[in-house]
């Protein structure tokens, strides 16, 4: 057996037979050894040739033993043992070799080969000196001891070695080749286990491995390992990376065996118990054994090469590299050669059987039918199981005929199908959408490609078929197309315009609607095109566009002229004719220029700003246009985007001509409802100022903000010298703030009545009735005056309440119902007692009245510190007086005078106000207003404002001298038309006891008709229905005016606006109140008190700028 | 409240009363139906009358469109100073004519154009 030992005869070993050793002849002994029973050398004798060579000297009195390196027997031990050895000994190259003289020199002089026969020795040149082998063979002498018989057996253990290498190795391939020729893969693992036992035991291996490719490209893992259980002792590594192996790769690109792989220095200088953490490689990593010499231990590789690269490499761990010859490493390379090829075969016909068991799985397993038809044998070579399934027919049929897929065509489509071979001969490869008729009945569409397969020498080989069944997407796309029939029809039919474009700005689409708002032929204003095309040529458009989805047949779009940019005319499509399929819009319509043709202005601002638009690819809702005609359009631009690709725009056009009528209507309405709140705010609002005051002028203004305004003020006259002023501004504006101003006036009169009623003596009248109107009638005739025109300075008499009783009570009327509706009001209610010369004022957080006093230059303002009306029940008003003055200035104004602002923002505030009265103090009320007006008009430089601006002036005069002013007559009639006659003569009989005439006839006349016509209208209409009802005049007469006051008990009179009635048409019913306001100066419609109405009519006498003709 | 003469085929209606005001315009009215036929030329005199009112012009108004709808024809004549002051501010001339006297009133029935 190749490796065996040698065995080593011994005479205490029976067991094991002494084989003679070949070659032993002592005659022929080179070298002697006389050993004494204990085993220590005791002479040398060497062969003449080798005399000066070898050690003699150094190896008498040794133990032979430890001359040949094996183990030291204990002292004592007289064991003679004498196996055979063969040894190998470096010595002196000899005089011929021309080396070193000194021969033997130190160190293992004489060196034990490995014990190994066929592994040890060689004649290695590479050493230092020239190793020759020596067997020594025992010759055991009876006395004991003996004699070491050495030969030197150098030359004929080379041959022999050689021999037997090429015989073992030859062995070797042909065992390996014929495991690795079997197709069992385990055969394959058995000549690789072989080989590495084989060939490890020959190298005198520790280990052996094979590796393989692993995970990663430059990472190889061991795949078998020699021997088998190896435990213990010094190991190759579970996994080799190129990358810590530097060497590595160019050995396995090189193909070539390489051993020179020491093991690394850290390794050594550990020593292997703890080599493995601590070296950078983890090779050899595992303790126990005897510890390789790092200088000749290593690992042998052998490639694994089949093709141009390494599939792999066996390694063996080996203790003495040196001892390896390398004459063997050929055959080691000629053997990794004939292990690659087999793992590489393995390998690719496990990848063959995989690949073609995926492909199958891969055709079984498609959708599509695929085949291979033989053309020239016209036989199927291959179809997939699909193609059962499609057709619905056996794979006998199929094969049998291979034309059957064009057989089975829909009779309709056979035509389209039947030159099917031809066509793909021809031109290599074509391709077929067509139906097909299942035996089932069922029908099918198919979409099927054919083309040819040629050989390597250019010769048609096959041809390939594949079928898909494209029933489905057919299908849907036939469901496809009815919603976008649907979706288009949708579009045609609704009421807006709808023009669609592409991302080109191409016109993709446009409605029936889109046609009708522009069609070209009712803009007759259009100039038709000319030839020459200077103005803007009308663009006709079909007044239907079909549907966009034409499949049949070729579309037969309008010829689309193209002149020049211009918009192209359609041809042959009048508007309004409904144009049948196939007028398509020319998508090189100049939409925009179409759209822009009609407007009835801008249309160079419109295309400008859709250009803008587009260039944006914002959406832009709810533009209106004005087009030519007076239609008005409202346009929707939308850009429109898919998953957030831009696909075009759509327009949209809605006629909204009626509701803009509509709203214009509105508009109208609303403005007239303004108007008609504003005289509401004009006559419910707003007092006029008392006439016939004795000791006071008064003046008021309102200059309206153009909305309705919470601004309020009325006067409540309880006798000439007694009036009293309400000025209020409700918080808020329009109709309600009107209301509540409306409210607040009202509650102020309920006030005056309730209490009038319950507290006060009632008097000979009601507060406000002229019995408490001290008239100075010249005469003294009139019916029930009084003289009262010397009599003392009265107080406004008991049956007059208080303001501050008034105020509260007011307040209690109105504050719950304010603090309901979130609302407040300030106000400031002053009443003027002109006799007793004292003004007494409630302050309800209104702006503070200014009480300027020309005398002493003084200004007061009049304050309180109540709150306003609506922002406490609990509030009770008090009140405040001052004592007045003649030429005293009294203005009371609302919060649009002191806050009307300028443009630069600065407010006219009090101190203007202040400064404007002293400068104005010399004027009358009525002409102070007017400059004081001017003032704020020149300081905010507008005349209008953003609030109600109202003011009221009262100027305290010199009381009028008795006689010399107003005079006054009563009369009372019952409310009958028959009273009209003698209610005329009172006029003119108080006229003429006058003590001179203050009116002409003809003015005197004009006044009576008035009279007349009012009392009628009161009887009519103010006292409607009440027989019991009485009406009383009072004729006041003054310097320059007569003035007729009619009073009733009943709702104020709201005169209708009068214009000139026209006669012929019979509407007269304006004509009395027409005739009222032509017959007189002024005419007043009021209420005295919260019973008494009042209609006062003034007739001047001839002053020339106020009085007009008769 | 009314005399009532015919000349010339124009029946004259001539109110005995001093004024024509909302108070009798009414009774007025009635009494003057009675004298009215399609197709009457009627001269109203009103020299009595020293008041007038809108009511009692609504009145004559009536009678005008009542006769001018049949064919026929109102004229006034003699209105005292006050009742021409109320013509004038209703503009009343322009619709009826007036007249200073009767003799003028019946000379322009006499040439009708349309007799």
């Amino acid at each position: 057996m190749l490796g065996d030992s040698f065995p080593f005869p011994s005479p205490r070993d029976d067991s094991e037979p002494v084989t003679s050793p070949p070659e032993t002849d002592p005659v022929a002994a080179d070298l002697l050894w006389q050993v004494d029973a204990t085993g220590v050398v005791r002479g040398v004798q060497v062969a003449a040739r080798w005399q000066g060579r070898l050690p003699q000297a150094a190896w008498v009195g040794r133990h032979w033993a430890e001359i040949v390196g094996e183990v030291t027997p204990a002292p004592g031990e007289k064991t003679p043992v004498f196996p055979v050895r063969r040894l190998a000994l470096v010595v002196d190259p000899g005089p011929e070799a021309g080396g070193a003289a000194d021969g033997l020199t130190e160190g293992p002089a004489l060196r034990l080969s490995a014990p190994d026969w066929p592994g040890t020795g060689s004649a290695a040149g590479a050493e230092a000196g020239d190793r020759r082998w020596f067997e020594l063979i025992p010759v055991p002498l009876p006395e004991g001891g003996g004699v070491l018989v050495g030969r030197d057996v150098t030359e004929t253990r080379t041959l022999r070695l050689a021999q037997e290498r090429r015989r073992w190795f030859d062995e070797l391939i042909a065992a390996v080749s014929a495991a690795a020729g079997g197709q069992d893969p385990a055969s394959l693992d058995a000549a690789v286990d072989l080989l590495l036992e084989r060939v490890g035991a020959f190298l005198g291996a520790m280990e052996g491995a094979l590796y393989q490719p692993g995970g990663t490209e430059t990472a190889y893992e061991r795949v078998r390992t020699w021997p088998a259980g190896a435990a213990g002792g010094w190991q190759l590594p579970e996994t080799v990376a190129a990358d810590d192996f530097p060497w590595l790769a160019p050995i396995l690109r090189e193909g070539r065996p390489a051993r020179a792989f020491p093991l690394p220095a850290t390794l050594a200088a550990s020593g292997p118990g703890t080599a493995g953490p601590a070296g950078p490689v983890p090779v050899l990593s595992r303790g126990g054994g005897a510890p390789p010499t790092p200088s000749v231990a290593g690992w042998l590789l052998v490639p694994l090469v089949a093709g141009p690269t390494a599939s792999g490499f066996l390694a063996f761990l080996v203790a003495d590299l040196s001892a390896t010859p390398v004459g063997d490493l050929d055959s080691l390379r000629i053997l990794g050669d004939l292990l690659a090829g087999a793992l590489e075969r393995r390998q690719l016909e496990a990848y063959r059987a995989q690949s073609q068991e995926r492909l199958n799985g891969i055709l079984n397993s498609l959708e599509d039918a695929v085949w291979a038809i033989d053309p020239q044998r016209s036989t199927l070579l291959f179809v997939n199981p699909v193609a059962e399934r499609i057709l619905g027919r056996s794979m006998v049929e199929l094969l049998a005929n291979p034309g059957l897929w064009f057989e089975v065509a829909h009779p309709d489509d056979r035509p389209l199908v039947a030159r099917w071979r031809e066509e793909v001969e021809e031109a290599g490869q074509a391709e077929f959408q067509y139906r097909i008729l299942r035996p089932d009945g069922e029908r099918r569409w198919l979409f099927v490609r054919l083309w040819m397969a040629f050989s390597v020498s250019g010769a048609p080989d096959r041809i390939d078929g594949i079928a898909t069944d494209i029933t489905t997407r057919v299908e849907a796309e036939e469901r496809l197309r009815a919603q976008q029939n649907l979706l288009t029809n949708l579009i045609e039919n609704l009421q807006s315009g709808i023009l669609v474009t592409d991302g080109q700005r191409r016109l993709k689409h446009l409605n029936r609607q889109f046609s009708r708002l522009f069609r070209a032929s009712e803009g007759a204003a259009c100039p038709p095109a000319t030839a020459g095309g200077a103005a803007a040529a009308p663009v006709a458009i079909p007044a239907t566009i079909p549907a966009a989805s034409q499949d049949e047949g070729p579309t037969s779009g309008p010829e689309t002229p193209s002149a020049a940019g211009q918009p192209a005319p359609v041809a042959g499509h009048e508007a309004g004719s409904e144009a049948g399929p196939g007028a398509e819009p020319p998508a090189d319509l100049d939409w925009g220029s179409l759209v822009a043709q009609r407007l009835a202005f801008g249309q160079d601002e419109f295309l400008a700003h859709l250009e803008e638009l587009m260039g944006a690819r914002r959406p832009e809702i709810g533009r209106e246009l004005e087009l030519r005609g007076g239609q008005t359009l409202e346009q929707d631009f939308i850009p429109l985007f898919v998953d957030d690709v831009f696909q075009g725009h759509v327009w949209q056009f809605r006629d909204i001509t009626p509701r803009k009528e509509a709203a214009r209507a509105l508009q109208a309405a609303r403005q007239k409802e303004v108007e008609i709140a504003g005289k509401i705010q004009q006559t419910l609002l707003i007092g006029q100022p008392p006439e016939g005051l004795r000791g006071a002028q008064v003046a008021s203004m309102t200059i309206p903000s153009g909305g309705v305004d919470g601004d309020f003020y009325d006067f409540l006259l309880h006798s000439p010298t007694c009036f009293d002023l309400v000025i209020g501004d409700v918080m808020g504006k329009g109709i309600p703030a009107a209301l509540i101003g409306a409210a607040a006036k009202s509650a102020f009169l309920r006030a005056l009545a309730r209490l009038a009623r319950d507290g006060a003596t009632p008097g000979p009248g009601s507060p406000a009735t002229a019995g408490r109107v001290e008239p100075a009638p010249s005469g003294g005739k009139a019916a029930a005056g009084t003289d009262a025109a010397g009599s003392a300075a009265a107080p406004p008499g008991p049956g007059v309440p208080a303001p501050a009783a008034l105020t509260n009570l007011a307040h209690r009327y109105l504050t719950r119902q304010l603090i309901h509706l979130q609302r407040f009001l300030t106000l400031c209610f002053a009443r003027f007692d002109l006799e007793a010369r004292r003004l007494t004022f409630v302050d309800a957080g209104h702006t503070k009245a200014l009480h300027f006093h020309p005398a002493t230059g003084r200004c007061d303002w009049l304050a309180a510190d109540n709150s306003p009306l609506g922002f406490d029940e609990d509030e009770v008003y008090a009140e405040g007086e001052a004592a007045l003055q003649e030429g005293d200035i009294l203005v009371f104004y609302s919060d649009g005078l002191t806050e009307a602002a300028n443009p630069a923002g600065d407010l006219f505030e009090t101190e203007r106000l202040e400064q404007a009265i002293r400068d104005l103090q010399g004027l009358p009320p009525d002409h102070l207003l007017e400059a004081l007006h001017q003032r704020v008009v020149d300081f905010t430089g507008s005349r209008t404002f953003d609030d109600d601006l109202t003011v009221v002036v009262v100027r305290i005069a010199q009381e009028t001298p008795a006689g010399s002013g107003s005079s006054c007559a009563e009369a009372e009639f019952a409310a009958d038309l028959g009273n009209l006659a003698p209610l005329r003569e009172f006029i003119q009989v108080t006229h003429d006891r006058a003590a001179r005439e203050i009116l002409d006839p003809d003015r005197l006349a004009a006044l009576i008709l008035a009279a007349s016509e009012g009392a009628a209208n009161i009887v009519l209409h103010g006292l409607a229905g009440r027989a019991e009802a009485r009406l009383r005049i009072q004729v006041w007469t003054f310097e320059d005016r007569l003035e007729v006051w009619l009073l009733y008990d009943g709702p104020e009179f709201t005169p209708p606006v009068v214009s000139e009635p026209d006669l012929t048409q019979g509407r007269e019913g304006g004509l009395g109140l027409y005739i009222i306001r032509e017959a007189v100066d002024e005419v007043v419609y009021d209420r005295l008190d919260a019973r008494t109405a009042r209609l006062a009519l003034i007739k001047f006498a001839a002053t020339p700028g106020r009085a007009k003709e008769p | 409240m009314l005399t009532v003469e015919t000349a010339d085929r124009v029946t004259i209606l001539a109110p005995t009363i001093d004024r024509l005001d909302a108070a009798n315009a009414a009774a007025f009215r009635l009494q003057v139906d009675a004298h009215l036929a399609l197709g009457s030329r009627v001269l109203l005199d009103l020299e009595k009358i020293q008041f007038l009112d809108s009511t009692g012009l609504g009145v004559i108004l009536g009678i005008f469109r009542q006769l001018k709808g049949s064919g026929g024809e109102l004229r006034l004549c003699r209105p005292g100073p006050h009742v021409q002051t109320l013509f004038r501010m209703v503009r009343l001339g322009s619709k009826i004519p007036v007249h200073a006297d009767r003799t003028e009133a019946l000379a322009a029935f006499a040439a009708p154009p349309a007799a």
